[in-house]
């Protein structure tokens, strides 16, 4: 045997717990299951302990489990929620071992092998492990063998261990490391503990091979011509006798850089001339690509254990140290307040995870250039904005289809894109402006005459002064929300006697209610 | 004339794009005084026909006179602006539905597909309005040439200036008053309705979304500005015109033009049937008497002659006679035993139901096989001169065969001439809740409990119902999705088409309704309903298909081949006495027979105890929501015990009431109490009818209720009686049975019957080989056979044929079960029932046919069945499965083994070269896990839905049996009252609407079947034990009222865990006995067991969820 180790840890209920940890859960005892929508039928794909308890499981639809517990709360599932808190999981696991490697949906491959000594011992890291993943919220189990498939196989086969059987292994974990995770300890297992789909397990079941050891004793060839290389190939990696290829979770970023101190350093302008150097040398490389950076995080590795991140995101691809530097910088302002270096850190490096290309722009046009050169600059000045106020604060105007005129532009985040982009307005062909550029916040009141029910008004009053109307046009009629029960508003255009151009409403229609309608100007024409 | 006419409406027949329903336009346009309106949907005639009718019953009520003309809104693909047009005169009309034909037949179903040249070659006879679409800076250049064109295909042209409230509509109509003058067309005023009230733009904003696939808060601008589009008092539109009063006068100038009505579509009846005859009354006439001498060989009695000269009359007078000729040639071809072509194959069942068995017309033709004159049932029920609607015929045929005579009645007056009637589909309860909640933006979770406060019975959400749900009915937008989703309640959706409803024309049938295609290939469907033909008195005939006539036909066919010489009960016999048939009916042996199969049915058998055929029709008719819901079932049963005298409430009904002791059991008894005790007429009895079949559609049967209780009361009957009435009125609704139609069902009752007590051995095959049908799953329909001694031979690859076969077995009279040693004498099958392919999950009938055509001899090996018999080796697989290699001694283990070892990659020819290179007959042993009992059945179970080997509950007898659980069959020892407790697999779970909330189960263990009542209480605590549960334990008294059985649960346990176990069970089943205890204590309460056990639990599910789930019905 190589002397590999590995941790298997399997999250029964990550799905419930997540949606628990994250306040989702119910807030009484009401069960909690978790269903998705399958071929039509909305299924079960997670329960809690309580919905468990009270006979609900995964092989049921929505639809019987409400019937049985009518009371039961279901969540619609977010698979890549899940995969987020897995993958959160296997990052927080990362402490352990460098070595993590994601097993979805419900499973994470610890490879611990040299470093269990550091947290006291095999049982006492899975120990750890465990409790700590379920003092934040997460029911787990973990198991420890020579293959990632026997780990994987214990971790949900294998019945528990009483307590004096943990406290034994705790005092003897340093010397055991094999006798237990041989074929004896495999072979009383269901075969579904070898990792096989749902088909080839069918099909095991209705051959009569319930367990593993019957597979370890089918005849070879007859067998796999029968039932696929599969099942025996699991069943040789789970026993160490086929090699198993495992991709951890993190692979190495595309382009990273590293430093290394021999001396711890705490200070911010040290921790700015790291980052600085460590652009310096992604640069040459990122030129090699043609590429720039979009997202970029700088790790710094405490002497605590503790990694610190320092994330930026730009708009558009950037290479030139200069303005990368200005977004580290605005970033370790903001962020220096708020990690204690405690210890120092004693290493940094700099992963670029997201990068595109940078076209190469040679002999444009001058004019191109320069109104490239502007957006540049605009962009530039977003990126600064916003990484020092925070990317919601910085914002710019949005239309939305929508009647109601406050409803119908807005605000969004100046970072990435629209969600839906809104139909361009086209300039009216006959140059008659329907609607002013700038609506009054609240509209102003005003005192109007006007005949009765929808005649446009004659004169009216507004900030003292009375404007006789000569021209007007309208009404135009937006019923407003019937939802929140918004009242009629008839809009209109008039002209005053000096010219003038107004954007008038009536609230309220004459007869809709006992509340005599009431009139505003919303805005100015030009 | 003075006013104004609103001329372009648009109803909710436009699907998703209008938010009220024609009738409510048209009343509304009555009470705001427009002096005419114009209904004018996209591309379609579906809703003219109910505007046009409700304007003539408004008429009819004095409640106001309309001009109602009715056209359609043209949109085209090409770019062209919409047009409506609506037809001058009848020419023009078939020039409108020949357009919109056009438009169907070349779109895919629910689309249409206009170019303005189309337009142009039907515009004759059209006066056409033009809806511009243009925007205010922008020259209307294209409009002009649209109008000019129009002008010069139809001779005048109108150009609509609608009225928008959108700010600039006296500048816009000033333009188009211009254009108008420029080109000659008319202007004319509209506000374009949407909807008929304001108070509709909510809903209206709700279709609109469903028909864009969003939501509410994502819908912006495709929700409507205002609420405008809707109908405006006439003085309001001189207003709103004051630019351009000549627009609003047009309207009524463009009124006057129009000279159709849809009276004029007096409808033709075919001509063909009158072949040989100088016209079709003779024609009927002389194949009446033909008829009438074959139904009585010895002589026609008076009477029938009587009635059928009183018949053959009225028919005359109102002439119907070549629609008696249709149907008859109908029936006839079914009969005949030739197709379409002409070439010989089997003949069709066929039988005429509902209405028209009170003909003798009809009987003697062979329409129906009710002798209407032995069951005094009454002519001018089908044929009313009054009504003035033609006759209703109804013909079922046996399901499998019906597209057969749908091919005919296609070949035999052309695709020109015939179409299928649409079916309107509406939103109905869930659907209505479902669609407005996702409009709202709640979650799927959400929508889901909100569906569930809707049950088929109700008309809408209720509060209570929302509360039981645990919604807050506080919530402002929640209780405004629920009163929209109520007001959405029976809104068009889509056309779709009738299930066998057939038009057929004399002229061709797109001159008088536009025709579309079906979504089935082949097949064309006109725009109407049922409702919409009728009231428009246009002929149309139902071809339907029923299982049972299906598995009757099955049943001779076997009864021929395996019983050859013996005398049959058939449809048309008029024997129909056999006093052991109704020995069995009264034991409630009647699992398989038709109508009276249902559990409420049976314990109705043993109460109303039938003995002759009438007793049968009451049967039929009396275990329905009709009679149920008007609390007519107990007085009839005590009064037919003799308990109670029969007599009706006064001397004036007991003409009507006297053939069912006083107690109205039929759904003309219903319309009868109305005329004779309520002083309705008959035409107002009628419209009650319908009013009550359609009142989701419409909902105002408010003042009916009272005119018919009023009515009552002041004739001097007792309210509660009145009130009963009216309720069963309501249940005969939708759900009620004529005396005819129960009589026509009798029929198959009694032959169903008849075939049941003697022939158990066929019945079933029939039964099995025409599933899907009926009440019971094919488990029941075999495990019924063997207890009336018929072997059942499992599916075997070297006996079984794709159908459910017979062999030469045991003499079924020696094997009865001892529950119906009764019969021992009645029985006379001597045959043992092979079960078909077609049982089993997963196989198909082609390659099933080919192996049994490969078998020659029998197939000795799975490998021999591989090379010879032509299958892929998966479906050998398949076959594996279900244990259908015995016969090679192989069980499904071995036979699995067996056929995984074939060669799996080359063919089955290139195999003789590899055998000798390849040798794997030469494989090491490797002994599979010998399969337990308990296995195979699961498996028989997951395959084929049944074992023969044995019952689970049979495996789980002992630990049942620790659990103190009696069987089933020793119910019937236990004093009434006594407590017990029983257990089976749940078959059936019942809730009927009638039966407030109660829920009947079916348990069935090895030795039978037990009956169980949950009162409703109980229901809420065991909620997940009833519904759940698949294996399922009773507590209660056991409740015996002359021989009818039940259980009342006081306690419910969920077993189906034990089901786990099955896997395991095995020797047991031959084995002496079991020593050892069970395993875990006789009280696991599931609850008890500990979460991390889920993985268990998983495992209880795979075992359990192949047991049935038990059929729900309501």
């Amino acid at each position: 045997m190589s002397g590999a180790r590995w941790l298997a840890i399997y999250l029964p209920r990550l799905r419930t717990d997540r949606l628990i940890r994250a306040g989702r859960g119910p807030s009484d005892d009401r069960p909690l299951a978790v269903y998705s929508k399958e071929g039509g039928a909305f299924q079960l794909n997670g329960v809690d302990a309580r919905a468990s308890v009270l006979g609900l499981n995964l092989a049921m639809s929505l639809a019987d489990a409400r019937a049985m517990q009518p009371a039961l709360q279901a969540v619609e599932a977010e698979p890549e929620e899940d995969a987020r808190a897995l993958d959160n999981i296997a990052a927080w696991c990362e402490r352990f071992t460098p070595i993590v490697v994601l097993d979805p949906p419900e499973g994470l491959f610890l490879d611990i092998s040299g470093c269990a000594h550091l947290f006291g011992g095999e049982e006492n890291l899975r120990a750890e492990i465990v409790t700590r993943l379920r003092a934040q919220g997460f029911g787990a189990r973990a198991e420890i063998a020579a293959t990632p498939g026997a780990a994987w196989a214990f971790a949900r086969y294998r019945q528990k261990r009483s307590a004096a059987e943990q406290s034994l292994r705790a005092q003897l974990s340093a010397s055991l490391a094999d006798g237990d995770d041989g074929l004896q300890s495999l072979a009383p297992l269901p075969i579904e503990a070898l990792r096989l789909d749902a088909d080839a397990a069918a099909l095991m079941r209705r051959l009569g091979l319930k367990t593993v050891s019957q597979i370890a004793a089918a005849p070879r060839s007859s067998f796999t011509a029968r039932a696929g290389e599969r099942a025996m190939l699991r069943l040789d990696q789970a026993l160490g006798r086929a090699p198993e290829v495992m991709t951890p979770r993190r692979p190495a970023p595309m382009i990273f850089a590293l430093r290394r101190f021999l001396e711890p350093i705490f200070t911010s302008d040290a921790i700015l001339q790291v980052a600085e150097d460590l652009c310096i040398d992604a640069a040459g490389k990122l030129e090699l690509r043609g590429a720039g950076i979009l997202y970029a995080e700088l790790v710094l590795f405490g002497v605590d254990g503790r990694d610190r991140v320092v994330a930026i995101n730009a708009s558009r691809p950037l290479r030139e140290v200069k303005p990368l530097m200005r977004l580290f910088r605005e970033k370790l302002n903001v962020a220096a307040g708020n990690f204690d270096a405690q210890f120092g850190f004693e290493a940094a490096r700099l992963d670029i995870v997201r990068l595109a290309s940078i076209e190469e722009r040679a002999r444009a046009l001058v004019s191109v250039e320069e109104a490239a050169a502007n957006a540049e600059q605009i962009g530039g000045i977003i990126d600064i904005l916003s990484s020092r106020l925070g990317a919601k604060r910085v914002v710019r105007p949005q239309l939305h289809e929508q009647h109601e005129p406050e409803r119908a532009a807005g605000w969004r985040s100046a970072l990435g894109k629209a969600k839906v982009e809104a139909t361009p307005v086209n300039p009216p062909t006959d140059g008659v402006q329907r609607r002013p550029v700038r609506l009054f916040a609240p509209a102003q009141p005003i005192e109007v005459m006007a005949s009765v029910p929808d005649g446009p008004p004659i004169r009216f009053r507004w900030r003292r002064v009375t404007r006789e109307v000569v021209r007007a046009e309208g009404p135009e009629r937006i019923s407003g929300d019937w939802l929140r029960r918004e009242m009629t508003r008839d809009y209109y255009r008039v002209e005053d006697k000096q010219g003038r151009r107004y954007w008038l409403y009536r609230e309220g229609l004459y007869g809709e209610s006992d509340a005599v309608p009431r009139w505003f100007v919303h805005g100015l024409f030009a | 004339m003075s006013g104004f006419a609103e001329l372009c409406v648009t109803t909710n027949f436009s699907f998703l794009r209008s938010g009220s329903h024609p009738e409510e336009m048209v009343e509304q346009a009555v009470s705001l005084g427009l002096a005419g309106i114009g209904v004018a949907d996209r591309n379609t005639l579906a809703g003219v026909v109910r505007a046009h009718v409700k304007a003539r019953s408004l008429r009819g009520e004095g409640k106001g006179d309309i001009c109602t003309i009715v056209g359609s809104r043209l949109v085209f693909r090409d770019g062209t602006p919409d047009l409506i047009v609506y037809p001058k005169d009848r020419a023009g009309y078939a020039n409108l539905t020949r357009l919109l034909t056009i438009g169907n037949r070349r779109a895919p179903k629910g689309e249409c597909w206009l170019d303005f040249g189309d337009y142009l070659e039907h515009a004759k006879g059209l006066q056409t309005i033009l809806i511009p679409a243009f925007e205010l800076g922008a020259e209307p250049y294209a409009l002009g040439r649209y109008l000019q064109e129009i002008r010069q295909a139809a001779g005048e042209a109108w150009l609509a200036a609608p009225f928008q409230f959108n700010g600039e509509d006296r500048r816009r109509i000033r333009r188009l008053k211009q254009l108008a003058a420029q080109t000659g067309a008319r202007l004319l005023a509209t506000t374009e309705p949407l909807i008929h009230h304001g108070d509709r733009r909510p809903l209206l904003d709700v279709v609109t979304c469903i028909r864009e696939k969003t939501k509410l808060d994502d819908a912006g601008a495709l929700l409507a500005k205002n609420a405008e589009r809707q109908l405006k008092l006439p003085k309001e539109i001189v207003r709103l015109y004051k630019d351009a009063p000549e627009a609003v006068a047009e309207s009524l100038r463009f009124l006057e033009g129009i000279g159709f009505s849809m009276e004029q579509l007096r409808y033709e009846y075919p001509e063909e049937t009158a072949e040989g005859y100088s016209d079709p009354q003779q024609a009927l006439e002389a194949l009446s008497w033909e008829g009438a001498l074959k139904r009585y060989p010895e002589g026609i009695p008076e009477t029938v002659t009587a009635a059928l000269k009183r018949e053959l009359e009225i028919v005359g007078r109102i002439k119907y006679a070549p629609y008696f000729l249709t149907v008859a040639d109908i029936v006839k071809f079914a009969r005949s035993g030739l197709d379409k072509d002409g070439n010989k194959v089997d003949p069709i069942l066929c039988q005429g139901r509902g209405s028209a068995a009170n003909s003798t017309i009809c009987y003697c033709l062979g329409v129906t096989s009710v002798n209407p004159v032995k069951s005094e049932l009454l002519f001018e029920r089908f044929v009313s001169e009054e009504r003035g609607e033609p006759p209703d015929i109804d013909v079922d045929f046996e399901h499998e065969r019906r597209e057969e005579v749908i091919q005919y009645i296609y070949k035999k007056y052309g695709r020109d001439r015939a179409g299928l009637a649409a079916t309107l589909i509406c939103y109905r309860g869930r659907s209505a809740i479902r669609e407005v909640a996702k409009v709202f933006g709640y979650s799927e979770d959400r929508i889901s409990s909100l569906a569930k406060t809707l049950h088929w019975w109700s008309h809408g959400v209720e509060k209570k119902d929302l509360m039981e749900q645990g919604l807050d009915v506080g919530d402002d937008k929640l209780m405004q999705c629920v009163a929209l989703a109520n007001e959405m309640q029976g809104f068009p959706r889509h056309l779709s088409q009738h299930v066998g409803g057939f038009v057929i024309t004399r002229e061709k049938l797109h001159d008088v309704v536009p025709v579309q295609n079906a979504a089935m290939k082949d097949r064309t469907v006109v725009e109407w309903n049922k409702d919409d033909l009728e009231d428009l008195g246009i002929l149309k005939v139902d071809v339907l298909g029923l299982g049972m006539l299906t598995c009757l036909k099955k049943a001779f066919d076997l009864c021929e081949k395996h019983y050859p010489g013996d005398k049959l009960v058939k449809l048309d016999s008029t024997d129909t006495d056999d006093e052991r048939v109704y020995a069995m009916l009264h034991r409630a042996d009647s699992i398989g027979v038709f109508q009276v199969e249902s559990r409420a049915q049976m314990s109705m058998l043993p109460r109303l105890r039938p003995k002759n055929f009438y007793d049968l029709v009451i049967e039929v008719a009396i275990v329905r929501p009709g009679p149920i819901q008007g609390g007519m079932v107990h007085p009839y049963l005590k009064r037919r015990q003799g308990l109670e005298k029969a007599s009706a409430p006064k001397p004036e009904l007991w003409n009507v009431l006297k053939r069912t002791l006083g107690v109205p059991l039929f759904q003309e008894q219903a319309m009868q109490i109305a005329i004779v005790a309520a002083g309705f007429t008959p035409s107002e009895a009628d419209k009650l009818r319908r009013a009550m079949a359609t009142f989701k559609r419409v909902g105002t049967i408010g003042t009916l209720k009272t005119k018919f209780i009023e009515g009552m009361v002041s004739r001097g009957y007792d309210k509660d009686f009145a009130e009963a009435s009216f309720a069963q009125i309501e249940g005969f609704g939708e759900y009620g049975f004529p005396e005819s139609h129960a009589a026509s069902f009798a029929i198959l009752v009694y032959v169903s019957s008849w075939l049941k007590c003697y022939y158990p051995d066929v019945f079933a095959a029939a039964l099995l080989n025409s599933q899907p049908m009926g009440f019971y799953a094919p488990a029941q329909i075999v495990r019924d056979a063997a207890d009336h001694g018929v072997e059942v031979r499992p599916i075997d690859v070297n006996h079984s044929t794709w159908d459910n076969s017979l062999e030469p077995g045991p003499v079924a009279s020696t094997r009865l079960h001892k529950r119906h040693v009764d019969m021992t004498g009645d029985l006379r099958c001597t045959h043992a029932m092979r079960l078909g392919y077609r049982q089993a999950q997963g196989l198909k009938e082609a390659e099933m046919k080919q192996l049994v055509a490969n078998r020659g001899g029998g197939y000795d090996s799975v490998r021999d069945l591989w090379l010879r018999g032509g299958l892929h080796a998966s479906t050998i697989e398949r076959l594996a499965d279900i244990d259908a290699f015995r016969s090679l001694g192989l069980d499904r283990r071995d036979a699995l083994w067996a056929a995984r070892g074939l060669n799996r990659v080359g063919g089955q020819e290139d195999l003789p070269l590899f055998e000798r290179s390849e040798d794997r007959t030469r494989e090491p042993d490797f002994d599979l896990p010998p399969m337990l009992m308990g296995e195979h059945i699961v498996e028989d179970y997951r395959t084929v839905g049944l074992s023969l080997k044995a019952h689970p509950a049979a495996l789980l007898r002992d630990e049942l049996s620790a659990r103190r659980v009696i069987q089933a069959e020793c119910l019937k020892e236990i004093r009434n009252g006594e407590r017990v407790r029983v257990a089976g697999l749940v078959l059936v779970r019942q809730r009927p609407g009638t039966a407030s909330g109660v829920i009947f189960m079916t348990l069935e263990d090895e030795t039978g079947i037990a009956n169980i009542v949950v009162w409703p209480k109980l229901f809420e605590q065991y909620r997940r034990e009833v519904l759940g549960g698949r294996l399922v334990a009773i507590d209660g008294p056991v409740q015996n009222e002359s021989g009818v059985i039940h259980v009342i649960a006081e306690r419910v346990h969920d077993y189906t865990h034990l089901l786990a176990g099955l896997s395991a069970q095995g020797e047991k089943i031959d084995a002496t006995g079991p020593t050892d205890e069970p395993r875990r204590g006789t009280h696991e309460d599931p609850r008890q067991r500990h979460p991390r056990n889920v993985r268990i639990n998983l495992d209880v599910a795979k075992a359990a969820n192949v047991m049935p789930k038990g059929r729900n019905f309501h």
